[in-house]
This record gives structure tokens, sequence and C-alpha cells, in this order.
């Protein structure tokens, strides 16, 4: 029995002494590694929204430029009106912008007559323009003709409406860009990357701007007037010192108005704005 | 015999001490370090040594300085013959939802010795169910994914990446 205690307190006893190692061990080995963790220093700091001041606009003067070559034709949907069925037409000017109404039956309403003038609502429909054959509405941003002996219908027709071509500007105007273009960027981040590639621009290690190294023609950013080779310093006079500053962009563009991209290109300094509608 | 039996017992015994005193903490430290080298950085995290498991609680995940998300529990367990991975309540950044999955359940990443050539990952997201391996001798990752119905539309720019197989279950594989 005697002999069993002093087994087991010898086995307890190597077990001590190979505790005291292996803690010895793991204590020293402090020494060879790192005693603090890294954080991420995130800038909480509060700055204002940016907003593209230009000091005529108050005056009338919209410094926004849109050469008459740059109108091009494009398919907008037109919806036919079915509510009314058009009698007649009154104009006083060509496209009746100087005045003018209409004469129609309202078919919700038993037929009955309605005069409605120019530029005033009928149940949510503005009138916005008149021809000898057609009046055309506007909701909402959706144009609506009505015309004469058309049959009923809510089929939607292709109707060539006048649009600005933000193709091809010169360097130095602001160009427009719509909300809608930009939020099929901001919904399918993957699209970006298929559109334009850029790369970081490092100095003394750091981050010093993207350059643009290749861009594929006709998506919005070859529209935007970046080009290859182009080193965006900084957007909406914020640096782009860093993949988050970069990032913050991306996600703050749904909400902006108006956009300034700072480039470096050919070794001079070209800012690039853009109004957002 | 019985004489190295006991050496062998002891052995065992002392690496077990040494990977229970082992200083996880710092050497957890020091591999953010070498994450933040690669631009990866784990930040305000909760870290806590209970023995032979490392724990993170609350850990915000950023690569290149881009928030990817938080995960409110990461678990590393060594006792050498057997080691895990988990990952538990992993809420990725909204902004990257088209690449990576909104939400993960948990993630399990496992390896024992007696199947040294199969690391084993089993997960749950909002985008369904996964399961799979890594091979390390042949560098073969191999993932099986079970995805939710609906979120079909959803991840589609994800599960471009995912191939078919002959019983309909996504396949992706990858070799590095």
């Amino acid at each position: 029995m005697n002999l069993d205690i002093s087994r087991y307190s010898k086995t307890a006893v190597t077990l001590l002494i190979l505790a005291a190692i292996a803690k010895a061990l793991s204590l020293s080995s402090i020494y060879f590694l790192n005693r603090s963790g890294v954080s991420q220093t995130v800038d909480n700091s509060y700055t204002m929204p940016y907003k593209s001041y230009r000091f005529s606009k108050p005056f009338g003067i919209v410094d926004v430029v849109v050469k008459s070559e740059d109108i091009v034709k494009v398919n907008q949907p037109v919806y036919n009106l079915s509510s009314l069925e058009l009698k007649a037409i009154y104009k006083t000017s060509k496209n009746g912008s100087d005045g003018g109404f209409i004469v129609a039956l309202d078919n919700t309403k038993g037929k009955r007559s309605v005069f409605i003038k120019m530029l005033s609502e009928y149940n949510g429909y503005t009138l916005k323009e008149l021809t000898n054959e057609k009046a055309t509405f506007e909701r909402n941003g959706q144009k609506y003709k009505l015309e004469f002996k058309k049959k009923k219908s809510s089929s939607l027709i292709q109707e060539p409406i006048a649009r600005p071509n933000r193709q091809k500007y010169s360097d130095d105007v602001i160009r427009a860009v719509s909300k809608s273009e930009v939020h099929k960027y901001t919904k399918d981040f993957k699209s970006i990357w298929k559109s334009i590639s850029i790369k970081e621009v490092k100095q003394n290690g750091k981050i010093d701007g993207f350059k643009v190294t290749s861009i594929k023609q006709g998506t919005i950013f070859d529209k935007l007037g970046l080009k290859k080779d182009d080193i965006i310093i900084s957007v909406n006079n914020k640096p782009m010192k860093s993949y988050a500053s970069a990032f913050k962009i991306y996600k703050d563009v749904k909400t902006m108005t108006s956009l300034k991209i700072t480039v470096k290109r050919n070794n001079q300094t070209k800012d690039l704005e853009y109004e957002i509608y | 015999m019985r004489k190295l039996g006991l050496i062998l017992a002891y052995t065992f015994a002392f690496i077990m001490m040494l990977l229970y005193f082992s200083p996880k903490v710092e050497l957890y430290y020091t591999l953010e370090e070498f994450l933040k080298n690669e631009k990866i950085i784990f930040s305000d995290e909760r870290v806590k040594d209970s023995g032979f498991t490392l724990k993170l609680d609350n850990s915000k995940l950023y690569y290149r300085g881009v928030y990817g998300g938080e995960i409110e529990d990461i678990s590393f367990t060594t006792l050498l013959l057997y080691n895990s991975l988990s990952f538990k309540n992993a809420y990725l950044n909204s902004a990257l939802a088209d690449i990576l999955p909104k939400k993960i359940e948990y993630l399990d990443i496992k390896y024992a010795i007696y199947n040294p050539m199969h690391i084993s990952i089993d997960g749950k997201g909002d985008i369904g169910k996964i399961g799979g391996y890594i091979n390390p001798f042949s560098k073969l990752l191999h993932i099986e994914l079970n995805v939710a119905k609906k979120e079909k539309t959803k991840y589609a720019t994800l599960l471009r990446k995912f191939k078919p197989d002959e019983k309909g279950v996504l396949v992706y594989e990858l070799r590095y």
C-alpha cells in the first residue's frame, strides 16, 4: 500500500514538474510574440455632404451645356390614355405651348364631356403638348398620348422622344447623369469591375489615388469622361487614400446630387463634374 | 515496455500542458500582425483564452480598410489530434450582398489527425446549407451548396460560380 502511495505521488510530482516546465516555456515564448492586437481606425468625423453650389444658378444661368448635335432619339415608352376619348383640340401655337385646350369624353364618368386646359391637371395627368392629331399628357415622368378615333387600348407603344446624349462632351462642361444609371451600378457591384478596372497608386508606401487601367467603351464610366491612365485623386474633394474611401463613395453615391471627380491626366489636375438628376 | 508506455504518457501529458498553457492571445496578436500585411484586420474584438480554445467575440472584419461585416463568435480549438475553427452569426456588409451571403449562422472547419486528407467544412447561412472539404495534399477545395429556393435570384452573381452535379447539388471546386 505504501508503495502505491509513493508511486502515485511520484507521478503527481512528475506531472507537476512537467506542468511547471510547460508554463515556463509558454511564459518565455511571450517575449517573442506580439502583446497587443491590431485595430482598424475608423473615421467617424462628420463631414457635410458634398453640394455643388453655383452662384450663377439663382440668376437663372444654368451652365450645364447640351449641344444641339448631342440630341439623339432614344426609345421611351408612351402609353395610350384609354380613360378619355378625344373630341377636339384647340391650340394657339404650333405645339400649344402658348395655350390651348382639348375637349374629351371621360369614359369612366359615363362619357361626360370635359375641357382640359394646357398645363392643367386632370385625374393626375397634366396636359403638356398639343398637335393637330394628339394631346400628350404627363404623369410621374411618364408620357401618355390621347389621339382622335383610336380604339381604347392600354398597349405599350414605343415612340422616339428627344433625350440629351451624354456621350460626347468637351472636358470643361458639367455633365448630367441619370440617377437610374447610377443605381444600376450600386445594385450590381460586380458590373463595375466589368466596366472599369482600377489599380492603386502608391507613394512612399501609401495609397495616393487610383489609376484607371482599362475602361470599357459605351459604359457609364466611358460616358463620364474618364480615360485610361487617369489617376483618380479625389471624389467630392475627399482624397482617395484608401480602399475604404473608394468604397464609401460607392455606398454614398445613391444619395448624391452632384459629383466631382478630380483626376490627374497628363500630369495636369482636372475636375470632372456631374449633376445626378 | 511499461517504461516506454509511461514515457509516452508523460510526453502526451506534456504536449497537452503546452497546448493548455500556450499564450494563445499573444499568438493571436502575432497572427493579426501577419493578417494586417495581407490587408485583413479583425477589429474591436474581445479575445478570451479558455484553455484549449481561443475565443473572439464581436469581431469587425475589414479588408483593405473596407468594412466586411461583424462576426459574433469565432472560436479556435486545438487538441493537436483534433482542431476546429468555428464562426457563429456573421453579419456581412450588405453592400457585398451579391458576392457574399448577408448572414452566416455558423461555419465549422474541422481537422482530425485520423483523417489527414480531409478538412471538413459545414455551414449554414441565409443562402442555404453548405458542406465540403479541403484536401491539403491535392490542394483542392470542394464546396456543395443546398441553396434555398427563394435565395436563388438574390444571390445570382454568387451562384454563377457553382455548377450543378448529377444530383442537382450546386458544386464549387477550386485548386489552389
